[in-house]
């Protein structure tokens, strides 16, 4: 059979990784990314050193992901499908505004998605809103319409470039129609090609460029599905630390009966992003949360053995050059508070208390120390009993598991 | 004119489905087009989905008397979204303990409700009521918000 | 394409169970305590050997738990004393949602102020060795009902406690049950209690599973609910379970019961032969009337009556009894010794020579054998390398859809009513794969109905609350 071989470009790291048939990991290697030889030569490269009958698989956040900006009619549904939709496609919600939002938002996005109600003729508070509705208060590359169909003319004579997409709300105002994840996978790899000029390496390799997030939520699904030599056993969390942010995989079940936001419908696990959390490019935002959080004590107090009011000090007034490792161990409290506190918007309460895994992986976990991280978790189930298993994926095999798993039973969503 | 669209929904932490399901039937074959929003909903949720429909009526239901907790600013939240003027009914068990009809709507009128059906299972008497509200144009309650 | 098959049995169960068994609430639980306890455990605990024995009549089997373990017991006495032949544990619902800390303060609170604030025993939180105390002199099966979507750890205690008739399944405890508990992880968490069962298993003395076919026991199409068995009896099958009863509700219809039985057993015993399943012994269990239950005393025990009648018209195994208080609320034990009597005299004066066959039975089995292999093998035809991935499918895509299941992704498709003989018929069959041929045959058998009373939901209505 045939070698398998997998390839995750990052932000700063490009790692190779040939594995058994079976998604386990043979053999890995990791290289600093050549930015004078560029994705698509780096990757040629690595290429011809393998067979030549090899089954190379690519996936890649080397772009960041894909941010988008959503503006909806309604946070708890069009706005609620939509986030659910972009990040089951491994991109990156950046705000999710209404129509009447004043003065937009100006930070730059990849897409600005655009829509809102059912489809049907005599809306008028919506099209009163979208007459309302000025794009250029925003700052976007494409603009897609998945909103009431008879509207969508509006749209396109306003912004001629605009794409339209069907609409995902129907009946049941839950958004089974994926349209909207399928249209950002698309969209993603013509991002990476137009910015890093990675055209020629498509035919060089089996499938599309995926964005690596919805790989590590595969691998993520697969593993909580019993389906992986990593074994779970019940309601589980895994926390993806990287440069630029923090992802959050979660499995359905642990989310408060009383949450007021929900995850995609049919879906049995779901992901966050925290675009503000990571170790390097997202570094001062996530030092700023630290800074203000009122348990930053008790936080170091786990993590930092010596110099601890001195460096609590030095972190409070803002002065304080904090190690990739702190941060990481940051990221990881910040994840954990917003999701079991809620606050955050779009994001659904956890019920800490059901969770018996916590799986961290990404560049930003390597480091950590498992029984750092177990305390760390205790602060968030204080009552309980069970306190959840600490698992670190020391060699990225939940990537793995994604990139080689192939089920016709994941969710349409 | 296009059929009038109508949201349903269960207020408050009940998951009774059955009541749900009847009324979507009911409402279906009366000839609306029914958005089912089933169990655990908070007032955003009704006014939320009425502005994603461009709905005419919104159906609430509770049935363990917790009607009273959450629905006391219903209107408002219509209000707020720019659509003050959707009909608002109300049904089911909806208050603690005994209190007469009169009282409990009342109560539920200012809450901004315009008909209410405490411990009433009068499915057709609503229904023909939605019928005749909606050949009058809108909520007349709205006007008095 | 899914073909049941042993090769879904899950390979490191032994490794599982430590992760499973590391839960604090497993307490001083290990994976031998089970094995060692039933190795001396009297046979007649199993429910294989008290249906080896049995006579003519169905076992009988009342409902019960009640949260401290002096009640338990004095409830268990009782209804050992008043005939019951299947000792019922019922388990709390905080413990069915895997709230064991919540379970274990309720369970003080109860023992303290003599009141219950649970609704079942909570057998997590009341632990294995003091379980087995309330069995020990005990020579008939106990069952556990609960409700648990995810009832890997209740099962490992209920084992160990010597409770080795397991209810449950990953449909029917899934989908009856939870707004939102996700039915694919359901569907995996009972492979586990399936494998444990056939571990802890030996020929003379299998520890049996039971499925619960009532569903929401409302107006639940018998077509569906045969699928459903055949699904948690395959699905059972292929982690190494080799008892199994299969159960449905009665539905209001005796002779849509008649037909239900007839074809339950038939393609049960079909399905699991042709997917070479044959060492799997079935059984087959009726409950009484699961709906609304008549608030009048005496409307309640005549329903009691007229159902053990049927129960035992169709050959059942075992029949679950109601009581005449269960509109009312949880029933006291004198009550529930009460219904065993009331079913236990059907039973001893009648005899039910061989069922009842009519040309109406007849049409009506036929409906639902072609209605059920039709859908059952629609989702054999699924995508999906295994059994369990193509059933997750089928109730994504509303091939499976259960009327009035509160699960926030059931496909609520399907719209059933009563015809005129008050038998369950499929009106609208949504995505459920049908034969035009049958659709069009309910439709005809529903025609004299509709015409009489005009609006569905008020039908539906009168359909729902028919006993009440």
């Amino acid at each position: 059979m045939a070698t398998r071989v997998a390839i995750d470009i990052g932000s700063t790291v490009i790692k190779v990784a040939e594995l058994g048939q079976d998604g386990s990991l043979v053999r890995q290697e990791f290289n600093d990314r050549d930015f004078e030889l560029g994705i698509a030569g780096q990757v040629c490269a690595i290429r011809e050193r393998l067979p030549a009958d090899a089954e190379v698989m690519i996936c890649s956040s080397a772009n960041g992901g894909l941010r988008v900006g959503i503006v909806c009619l309604t946070p708890l549904f069009s706005g609620a499908v939509f986030r659910n939709q972009v990040l089951l496609a491994g991109a990156n919600p950046i705000y999710v505004h209404d129509y009447d939002q004043e003065g937009g938002d100006l930070r730059p996005v990849d897409i600005l998605l655009l829509g809102g109600g059912i489809d049907c003729s005599d809306a008028a508070p919506f099209g009163e809103r979208l007459a309302r509705f000025r794009a250029q208060n925003y700052r976007y590359g494409t603009l897609i319409y998945a909103g009431n169909k008879h509207f969508a003319e509006v749209v396109t004579q306003s912004c001629p470039g605009a794409v339209v997409i069907d609409n995902p709300l129907s009946g049941g105002l839950r958004g089974r129609n994926a349209v909207v994840t399928h249209a950002l996978r698309d969209a993603y790899l013509d991002d990476l090609v137009q910015k890093e000029g990675v055209s020629e390496l498509q035919g060089r390799i089996s499938g599309p460029i995926r964005p690596s997030p919805e790989v590590v939520n595969r691998g993520f699904h697969r593993v909580v599905s019993n389906r992986s030599a990593l074994k779970v056993s019940g309601p589980s969390i895994l926390i993806d630390i990287g440069g630029a942010t923090t992802d959050l995989h979660y499995t359905v079940e642990i989310v408060s009966e009383d949450s007021p936001c929900r995850p995609a419908a049919g879906s049995s696990v779901a992901r966050y992003v925290f675009t503000d959390l990571g170790i390097f490019a997202s570094r001062d935002s996530t030092l700023l949360q630290m800074r203000t959080h009122a348990r930053t004590f008790e936080f170091l107090s786990h993590v930092q053995k010596v110099d601890l009011t001195e460096i609590y000090t030095l972190l409070r007034e803002g002065e304080y050059d904090a190690s990739p490792e702190l941060l990481a161990y940051a990221c990881l409290f910040l994840s954990l508070d917003r999701f079991v506190y809620g606050g955050e918007e779009g994001l659904p309460r956890a019920d800490f208390d059901k969770v018996t895994q916590v799986m961290l992986t990404g560049g930003g976990a390597q480091a950590l120390d498992e029984d750092i991280v177990a305390k760390l978790v205790c602060l968030f189930s204080p009552k309980q009993r069970n306190e959840p298993e600490v698992l670190i994926d020391r060699r990225y095999q939940i990537w793995a598991e994604g990139i080689t798993w192939s089920t016709n039973t994941r969710a349409a969503a | 004119m296009s059929v009038a669209r109508v949201v349903i929904g269960v207020i408050g932490d009940d998951i009774h489905v059955v009541g749900n399901r009847i009324i979507q039937l009911a409402l279906s074959e009366a000839g609306f087009e029914v958005f089912n929003l089933l169990t655990r909903n908070r007032p955003e949720h009704f006014a939320q989905a009425a502005l994603e429909v461009n709905a005419d009526a919104v159906f609430v239901s509770s049935l363990n008397g917790e009607g009273e907790f959450w629905c006391s600013d219903f209107r408002s939240h219509f209000v707020a979204l720019g659509i003050p003027s959707v009909l608002l009914y109300v049904g089911g068990n909806l208050v603690v303990g005994r209190r007469s009809q009169e009282d409990v709507a009342r109560l539920f009128a200012q809450f901004g409700f315009d008909r209410v059906y405490h411990q009433s299972a009068d499915i057709d008497g609503a229904i023909a009521d939605l019928l005749e509200d909606l050949s009058h144009g809108h909520s007349e309650r709205a006007r008095a918000h | 394409m899914a073909i049941p098959s042993a090769h879904a049995r899950i390979d490191d169960i032994e490794k599982y169970r430590e992760r499973v068994i590391a839960h604090p609430w497993a307490q001083d639980l290990t994976r031998d305590s089970a094995r060692s306890y039933l190795g001396d455990l009297p046979r007649r605990r199993f429910p294989a050997v008290a249906y080896a024995e049995k006579g003519d009549a169905p076992l009988i089997q009342p409902r019960g738990g009640v949260p401290t373990f002096a009640d338990q017991q004095a409830l268990t006495r009782q209804l050992d004393e008043a005939g019951a032949d299947f000792i019922p544990l019922t388990i709390d619902s905080n413990t069915r949602h895997n709230r064991y800390d919540v379970a274990a303060e309720l369970l003080a609170r109860s023992e303290e102020e003599e009141k219950n604030y649970l609704n079942g025993y909570p057998l997590i939180a009341h632990g294995f060795r003091l379980t087995r105390d309330l069995y020990r002199d005990l020579d008939k099966p106990v069952s556990l009902r609960h409700g648990t979507p995810d009832a890997r750890l209740l099962a490992e205690v209920a084992l160990a406690s010597g409770i080795v008739e397991i209810e449950g399944g990953g449909i029917c405890y899934c989908l009856p049950y939870s707004e939102g508990f996700p039915l694919d992880r359901c569907l995996l968490y009972w492979q586990y209690v399936d494998r444990i069962c056939a571990l802890h298993s030996t020929d003379a003395a299998p520890v049996h599973r039971e499925s619960f076919g009532p569903l929401t026991a409302t107006m639940v199409p018998p077509s569906l609910v045969v699928v459903v068995q055949i699904l948690e009896a395959l699905l059972a099958a292929e982690q190494g379970v080799t008892s199994f009863a299969v159960s449905f509700a009665q539905t209001g219809s005796p002779s849509q019961d008649v037909a239900t039985a007839q074809v339950l057993r038939k393609l049960v015993r079909h399905y699991l032969d042709s997917f070479g399943f044959e060492a799997v012994n079935t059984f087959l269990v009726y409950h009484q009337w699961m709906g609304q239950f008549p608030t009048d005393r005496t409307c309640a025990a005549a329903l009691i009556t007229a159902s053990a009648q049927i129960g035992g018209m169709i050959g059942a195994d075992k029949i679950v009894v109601k009581t005449t208080d269960e509109a009312l609320g949880v029933p006291t034990a004198a009550i529930n010794a009460e219904a065993v009597r009331n079913v236990r005299y059907v039973f001893d004066r009648f005899r039910w020579a061989d069922q009842i066959g009519s040309s109406h039975v007849e049409v009506e089995a036929e409906l639902i054998e072609s209605e059920a292999r039709s859908v059952i093998e629609a989702i054999f035809d699924l995508p999906g390398e295994l059994l369990w991935e193509s059933v997750f499918r089928a109730f994504q895509q509303g091939v499976i859809d259960i009327p009035f299941s509160p699960h926030i992704d059931n496909a609520n498709q399907l719209i059933t009513m009563r015809d005129a003989n008050g038998s369950i018929r499929i009106k609208e069959s949504g995505n459920v794969p049908i034969q035009q041929a049958d659709r069009k045959r309910e439709r005809e058998l529903l025609a004299s109905r509709e015409k009489a009373s005009g609006k569905t939901f008020r039908s539906l209505l009168v359909d729902i609350n028919m006993m009440s």
